[in-house]
């Protein structure tokens, strides 16, 4: 096939392409040159081109935080907690659904737990701060047990726990829809065969399913990595308080009280520069590790 | 629930000094209309179509507005064109909008003055900023800019993009409405405004002790243990622990709590400000030492005292066990409307926030408020509210017609905040007239008794999008003038605006007298922040840390997570992390001020 008759009947995929590619370079690649405002001490009045450049003192003040070390380590942990969490969960669930015979039961089950990825982190928070409370309904539970009732939100032994459970309640159901739809790539018949072989359920998800979507959870994982700094700023501000300080505070939710105080634009672009450089790194090795895992290459 | 409550019945004459407020020419009006005049025509104001006017004067149990004479030299001709900013949203009726409505038909025919929209916003925090910023960057400020964010505000002033106003001011604004108006507790008023000396905007004003706190308190609860309203903070704590003792509250066993109680010990609802204040201190707030400078209370020695009291407290139940995971807000559902708690300290409008849920969810709860209660040294003080937000108006350098821009405010600032001119807005902007019952049919919430909201859609204060006034007693005024003079109206006399305002559900009336008791008690019982101006070059940059390390620090003394001396060495990172630096600039701005 030349390349004149390739083009003849590939040319719709070209032109669809193009709003993409002018999307991303509009609105991803040309406002970059806004990382500028990190290296200086930004005024909108003086905009980019007057403010006064002052070198790495944005990183450096960040860097120098007392709470840095706090607030660095608890997004990590967060973070992690949560893709390791969300990333098995969304397996497992997958599975189970995936094994399920009703479809009724399976439907249900689905649009159940996805619902909670409907609802905003400020209609979640309230009802947690209502479930949570020391005299809310899942202490009255504990106590009704003969169980020690918890202060789930404000004591520094539970408030990871807490924010971690609830994210993961929250975004669980979207993870494993994508992982429902991987399992319907996998050829029935191998599942046939397996079971005229012999293979109970156990075998068959291990030797067949799993494999079936190696790929698919490598990849996730992976790119995952990338949100190792995204401990979730929404989720956390509206359900920590000062006596938690110690275990819950991030970076975004300490940037966002530095903007309280007054607008640091300056500031707050080299948090969001630091946070991108580390996610580009991660982003280069899960490229790597999905390419070596998974077979999966851009080019 | 009706006529249930225990009001506190206070003595609500009005003062000399409203009477002084009110100017010759209103009370001239007042007279006019006791004497049964008339027709709105026939008061001196012919230049005025009749069809501008607010009111309906035309309607058989309608009401008349008075209008104020029309300022000197006014309406200017030819015409002229002002460009302004304004806070959204709004909506109009009839093909009306911001540029052209009741409101700028009735300000043009008065003043002159056509208004014209450049740029407008809804959201307070982000949006607001990004447009003023855009206005900057791009060189096209309006002529007038409302609402200006603090940020925004030392901008333009570092920029010199700001007319300076002082000696028009000095000239033309008005004696009672404008200057006099402003010029409450030594001038607060100014001190974002005036700039060395020279005012370089106009004041924003909201209402005086809109979150001052008065104790609110179960009576029915007291009753029932037999106690009688707690004046000192000994008697509070043997009304908070009866309280718990009886368990009296509607949540599962031992759920009831001695106070309501947040995260934040000085906030605007649920507050501990008046405890601190009890002790003569006041956390966050910036008072005056001894010697003049200003301190930083949070972090003085009595404040050790009252965490012990709290801690004591928070060891003895009196407080929830998890107080400080609350917002403020969250308070008024869980502990309020939950009927968990029988005291807290509220500002007067607690009365229509999270009483109402407390009276639903209990038909028997019956509140009142009274009075803080004093330390041990019989101090009683609470945070003073400012009536002076972060905001200011100011004018485009090179604008040449502020002195029409305050003529405008003044008219509509005596307009509004007389109530003897008995402005309630216009018919088909704030309510409908129906005439098949006599009634007055107010549209949605514009016609808000209690939030006189209806005046936003003027240019300017005294109207824009958020309330503000130039007087900061323009409310108890109207509530004053309601309960002395309309109340007494005969009932077969009082016509539909009268109506509407004497009914009410008692929570509202309860709202209307605990905001009298309040104002009453604004000047005498608050400790004021005097730290009134941009953050501060350290404050910038440690205040964050600083203010999440107080925050942490008393939170876990009270909770007992840290022992009581815990205090002390916050203190002294408070200092070596920044606090002395912060204090040194605080009073370098606090000592070039006066």
């Amino acid at each position: 096939m030349t390349f004149k008759q390739y083009m003849k009947r590939a040319w719709p995929l070209y032109v669809m392409i193009v709003p993409g590619i002018v999307f991303v370079l509009l609105f991803r690649y040309y406002p970059m040159y806004g990382v500028v405002i990190a290296f200086q001490d930004f005024s909108p009045a003086k905009g980019f081109a007057r403010s006064p450049w002052i070198g790495w003192e944005n990183f450096e003040f960040l860097f120098s935080l007392p709470e840095f070390g706090r607030i660095f380590s608890n997004t990590l942990i967060i973070a992690i907690s949560k893709i390791v969490a969300d990333q098995l969960g969304a397996i497992i669930l997958a599975l189970l659904l995936n094994e399920a015979r009703r479809i009724f039961f399976r439907r249900t089950i689905q649009t159940l737990i996805y619902l909670p990825h409907f609802l905003s982190w400020i209609v979640l928070g309230g009802i947690l701060l209502d479930i949570l409370s020391a005299g809310g309904i899942l202490n009255q539970a504990l106590r009704s047990v003969g169980m020690e009732p918890q202060l789930w939100l404000g004591s520094n032994d539970w408030f990871r726990g807490t924010v971690i459970a609830s994210g993961f309640w929250k975004s669980v159901g979207f993870s494993t829809i994508v992982y429902l739809a991987a399992l319907t790539a996998i050829n029935p018949v191998l599942h046939e065969a397996a079971a005229i072989d012999g293979a109970g359920r156990f075998r068959r998800i291990w030797h067949i399913t799993l494999p079936g979507i190696r790929p698919t959870i490598v990849l996730l994982a992976a790119l995952s990595l990338g949100d190792v700094l995204q401990a979730g700023f929404e989720q956390i501000l509206t359900l920590y308080s000062p006596a938690v300080y110690r275990t819950g505070d991030i970076i975004d939710t300490y940037v966002y009280r530095v903007g309280l105080i007054s607008a640091q634009y300056s500031l707050a672009g080299a948090v969001g520069l630091f946070k991108s450089f580390i996610g580009f790194f991660l982003i280069v090795i899960s490229y790597w590790l999905a390419d070596r895992f998974a077979g999966y290459r851009i080019l | 629930m009706k006529s249930k409550f225990p009001y506190n019945t206070l003595d609500l004459k009005p003062s000399r000094r409203d009477f002084m407020r009110l100017g010759g020419t209103s009370l001239a009006a007042a007279m006019m209309m006791r004497a049964g005049l008339p027709p709105i025509l026939a008061q001196g104001m012919g230049d005025i179509p009749a069809e501008l006017h607010p009111g309906s004067p035309n309607n058989p149990r309608g009401w008349t507005t008075t209008l104020p004479p029309i300022p000197e030299g006014m309406p200017v001709d030819p015409p002229v064109t002002i460009t302004g900013s304004r806070r959204g949203p709004w909506e109009f009726a009839d093909g009306d909008d911001i540029e052209n409505s009741n409101f700028t038909r009735l300000n043009a025919a008065v003043t002159g003055i056509n208004w014209k929209l450049a740029f407008t916003w809804t959201d307070n925090e982000g949006e607001v900023l990004q447009k003023y910023n855009l206005a900057i960057a791009s060189d096209e400020l309006p002529d007038f800019m409302e609402t200006v964010p603090l940020q925004i505000y030392s901008e333009l002033l570092d920029n010199d993009l700001i007319e300076d106003i002082t000696d028009v001011w000095d000239e033309v604004a008005h004696p009672v409405w404008l200057k006099e108006a402003m010029g409450f507790s030594d001038g607060i008023a100014w001190r974002l405004a005036e700039v060395n000396g020279r005012k370089m905007g106009v004041p924003y004003i909201e209402q005086a002790a809109q979150n001052d706190k008065v104790l609110w308190i179960r009576q029915d609860w007291l009753d029932a243990v037999g106690m009688s309203a707690p004046t000192t903070i000994d008697e509070l704590h043997s009304v908070m622990t009866a309280f718990v003792e009886a368990d009296m509250g509607q949540g599962g066993d031992g759920t009831t709590l001695g106070i309501a109680a947040n995260r934040q010990v000085n906030t605007w609802y649920c507050s501990l400000d008046p405890i601190f204040g009890a002790w003569g201190v006041m956390p966050t707030f910036w008072t005056p030492d001894e010697n003049g400078d200003l301190q930083y209370d949070s972090v003085r020695p009595e404040i050790k005292e009252v965490l012990g009291t709290l801690r004591q407290w928070y060891s003895e139940g009196l407080l929830a066990p998890d107080f400080f995971t609350f917002a403020p807000w969250q308070n008024s559902g869980t502990h309020i409307g939950g009927n968990l708690a029988g005291l807290m300290y509220s500002p007067a409008f607690g009365a229509v926030y999270g009483l109402p849920d407390s009276v639903a969810n209990d038909p028997d709860a019956r509140w009142a408020f009274g009075d803080i209660p004093t330390g041990p040294t019989g101090i009683k003080k609470k945070a003073w509210s400012n009536p002076v937000p972060d905001t200011v108006y100011v004018f485009r350098k090179g604008f040449e017609h502020v002195d029409l821009v305050l003529k405008q405010m003044a008219w509509w600032a005596e307009l509004l905040q007389n109530p003897k001119n008995r402005y309630h807005g216009f018919e088909g902007t704030a309510y409908f007239w129906r005439d098949d019952d006599g009634e007055i049919d107010p549209m949605g919430s514009t016609l808000d008794l209690n939030g006189y909201d209806d005046t936003k859609h003027i240019w300017g204060p005294p109207g824009t999008n958020g309330g503000s006034r130039t007087d900061p007693f323009y409310e108890t005024n109207w509530i004053k003038e309601r309960r002395n003079v309309w109340a007494n109206t005969p009932e077969d006399e009082r016509d539909a605006l009268m109506e509407a305002f004497l009914g009410g559900d008692p929570l509202s009336v309860l709202w209307d007298e605990a905001n009298v008791f309040a104002v009453d008690h604004w000047e005498a019982d608050g400790i004021k922040n005097h730290f009134l101006t941009v953050p501060t070059r350290t404050m910038e940059r440690a205040g964050a840390s600083l203010d999440g390390l107080e925050a942490e620090t008393y939170i876990n003394i009270i909770n007992g997570q840290e022992p009581l001396d815990r205090f002390d060495a916050f203190v002294e990172e408070w200092r070596s992390g920044g606090g002395d630096r912060i204090t040194d600039e605080v009073n370098e701005w606090w000592h070039g001020q006066m």
